[in-house]
């Protein structure tokens, strides 16, 4: 049996520390150009090569995203950027424009090509296409279902990237310019401002008149958007689909966020890998996975369902989240047992705070105490970024989270 | 010389662009794998439409292929090339896949609305043996002409019709109606955003839901811009238009590329009668003369 890759999402170089640490086997990030989310969450080039550093020692890999539809001028430093990427040991650039697949060819030969969700791949001979074009990788469309990969691993030759988890397009990848024509924002290049998540009236033509769809539920409006894909509950059948990596979406989502899910599924692959005959989902994994949890989620289109269930028709701008994210532990003194915090939101005295750790590693703690930088006491954390140092019950080490259930 | 596709709604309207020299293709859905056409023709009804005309006939096979599609769309690529038409239209890689493996003479026509949007697009399809890309109706005018002054294949580039925006796997409609608890009834639907005061068609067929653009483009009065050699066809489509509108559409592009050649063409007059033409319609000239930001 084959252990599938897990592939995290690195919005930033912390974020990619703590997908590294917290279970990923390789990461995907963006570069200031040429991927899919603009302006956000992308590194510099120093920042990708400290990046591949740190992954080195944990032996994870980095690929980097290109992904975006080029226009003419989108060619400009292309060629040097994926050239750079080659030298500082990146692995591996996600990508869907063919002129990029092309250029990075020819002069960065050693870089893996990953084609692209964006290109919605959905079929057996079109992987076969992009084989022989010579591509290392192609990730799936995200309207696939289990036995549809399956029929496509069992008879390609390269590699097969699949998502898991996370948010999806609700159009086929690369189809959609709602937000180039209602917003101007082209979608393909990394503007997508998510107009399927809007809502809109449904009207329809009758006799030549325009009226309004009578509604039974008026608070109900229409919406193309989709819940999250979750697929913890289809672990054995992922092993399965004889898939070679497994994605979780999710460059614009926090820390917790990323080394929440991270964790979740690596324990999850690893507990299946190591005993498949005797596998049972651990509930406790399923309860992990609802404190990061931000939007409804679904199996949907790996089950072949895409009916009303896996939509959203309520906006849920503020979710019912579980859990609220409070900070990253900096360092940790042995002697002392104080911990170092970097605080993210707001926490005080009387708090019960929940600490974790990569691996097995985590416990509630009520917080009675809360010093500044200065070891004065105060009440409460309620600057973000702000250092605090808490007295710790339990050890705990740098990069650890903080998380506070909400009431 | 300048080169129209059409998209006949009939055999009946196809024999009517027989005279018409301006126009060399004509563009049919395929009844199994063709999407937002404006009619679907079987294959009977393109071995008679191939009877009445001598034009260039195009099939589009434009749907996303999945697994099980795979096996019926050898078989019908397969008939389809002993009908000798000219070629297909597709956008999906699997009907190029599928055709270089069979050997079919069919010509390839790669388009997949939004993503060929580079001049290397068409160094990728010479390599690929793709004859024709479509280019995207989201890059400028500007673009376009860059593209077509370094193709290294053909390229068709739109005049008029509906601009696509949006395809998902899902029956967006039928979803919306069931959690209602509504029954779907037959009438043209379309999704009002009040925010931008705009009506988008949305039509869902047994592939799954689209969702088009406010207004339609239409560059009758800017034709001497966008007219040009470098450029092997020019698409007039039909979806959504009556049939009667559509015709004389093609008229009156046909009319006013005529008038370039002999120096009368009035593009205000054109865009004045266009208008008459389908009144319920909006138009304007898509991404031609306005860049996107990101």
């Amino acid at each position: 049996m084959k252990k599938p890759e897990l592939l995290a999402p690195a919005g930033n170089l912390e974020k990619l520390k703590l997908a590294i640490m917290y279970g990923a086997d390789a990461v995907f990030l963006g570069g200031q150009e040429y991927g899919l989310r603009s302006n956000q969450n992308n590194f510099t080039i120093d920042e990708i090569a400290k990046g591949v550093e740190f992954a080195k020692i944990y032996n994870a890999k980095v690929y980097v995203t290109t992904n975006i539809y080029a226009h003419q001028k989108n060619f400009i430093g292309y060629e040097e950027f994926v050239q750079t990427l080659e030298k500082i040991g990146v692995t591996g650039i996600i990508v869907s424009d063919p002129g990029y697949i092309m250029i990075t060819k020819k002069v960065a030969k050693n870089l893996e090509i990953h084609i692209s969700t964006q290109q919605s791949i959905t079929n057996l001979a079109a992987v076969e296409f992009y084989e022989q074009m010579g591509v290392d990788r192609c990730v799936l469309a995200r309207e696939l279902n289990f036995r549809e990969i399956k029929e496509i691993t069992n008879n390609c030759q390269k590699e097969i990237e699949v998502f898991i988890h996370g948010a999806v397009c609700s159009s086929y990848s690369g189809r959609c310019t709602l937000s180039n024509h209602m917003t101007g924002r082209d979608s393909n290049r990394g503007g997508c401002c998510q107009s399927c998540r809007w809502e809109y009236q449904l009207q329809e033509k009758n006799n030549g008149q325009f009226n309004n769809v009578k509604l039974n539920n008026p608070n109900k409006l229409f919406s193309m958007s989709v819940a999250d894909m979750q697929l913890i509950n289809y672990i054995p059948e992922i092993f399965d689909a004889g898939i070679h990596s497994l994605k979780i979406e999710g460059r614009m989502k926090s820390n917790h966020y990323v080394a929440t899910i991270v964790r979740v599924y690596r324990k999850a692959i690893d507990q299946y890998y190591n005993n498949p005959k005797n596998y049972v989902l651990d509930q406790n994994l399923v309860k992990e996975l609802k404190k990061a949890e931000a939007r409804k989620t679904y199996e949907g289109s790996l089950i072949g369902d895409f009916s009303e269930k896996g939509q959203i028709f309520e906006m849920q701008y503020n979710p019912n989240k579980e859990y609220e994210y409070c900070g990253i532990v900096l360092e940790y003194d042995e002697k002392t047992k104080i911990a170092t915090i970097e605080q993210r939101n707001f926490f005080q005295v009387g708090d019960e705070l929940e600490f974790f750790g990569p691996n097995n590693q985590q416990f509630m703690q009520k917080i009675d105490i809360i010093y500044n930088e200065k070891l004065l006491e105060i009440k409460k954390a309620n600057h973000p970024m702000m250092i605090v140092k808490l007295k710790m019950t339990h050890q705990v080490d740098s990069m650890w989270l903080v998380r506070r259930k909400q009431v | 010389m300048i080169k129209l596709s059409v998209t006949p709604f009939s055999i009946k309207q196809a024999i009517s662009f027989n005279e018409n020299k301006l126009v060399t293709n004509l563009i049919i859905g395929s009844k199994e794998f063709g999407l937002r056409q404006v009619t679907l023709f079987d294959l009977e009804m393109i071995k008679e439409l191939k009877k009445v005309t001598k034009k260039k006939i195009f099939v589009c096979v434009n749907k996303l292929m999945h697994q099980s599609d795979l096996f019926n769309l050898e078989q019908y690529l397969i008939a389809l090339d002993n009908l000798d038409i000219e070629g297909v239209i597709f956008a999906d890689l699997a009907v190029r896949q599928i055709v270089k493996k069979n050997f079919l003479n069919l010509k390839l026509m790669y388009n997949t609305e939004t993503t060929i949007t580079n001049q290397y697009f068409t160094k990728f399809a010479k390599e690929a043996q793709i004859d024709y890309i479509e280019l995207a109706k989201e890059i400028t005018l500007n673009e376009v002409m860059e593209i077509a002054n370094n193709k290294d294949c053909g390229i068709s580039v739109n005049l008029h019709g509906y601009i696509y925006m949006y395809q998902s796997v899902r029956n967006l409609v039928t979803n919306y109606l069931n959690i209602q608890g509504l029954k779907k009834n037959d009438n043209q639907k379309y999704l009002y955003d009040d925010e931008r005061d705009a009506l988008y068609p949305i039509v869902e067929d047994n592939q799954g839901t689209h969702i088009l653009a406010s207004n339609d483009l239409c560059m009758i009065n800017k034709l001497e811009q966008i007219l040009s050699d470098k450029i092997d066809f020019y698409k007039l489509d039909g979806f959504l238009y009556e049939e009667k509108e559509y015709e004389q559409i093609v008229e009156l592009y046909s009319q006013a590329i005529k008038d370039i050649e002999n120096n009368e063409y009035n593009a205000k007059e054109y865009l004045q009668k266009i208008k008459k033409v389908a009144q319920h319609k909006k138009y304007n000239t898509g991404f031609y003369f306005k860049e996107t930001i990101y």
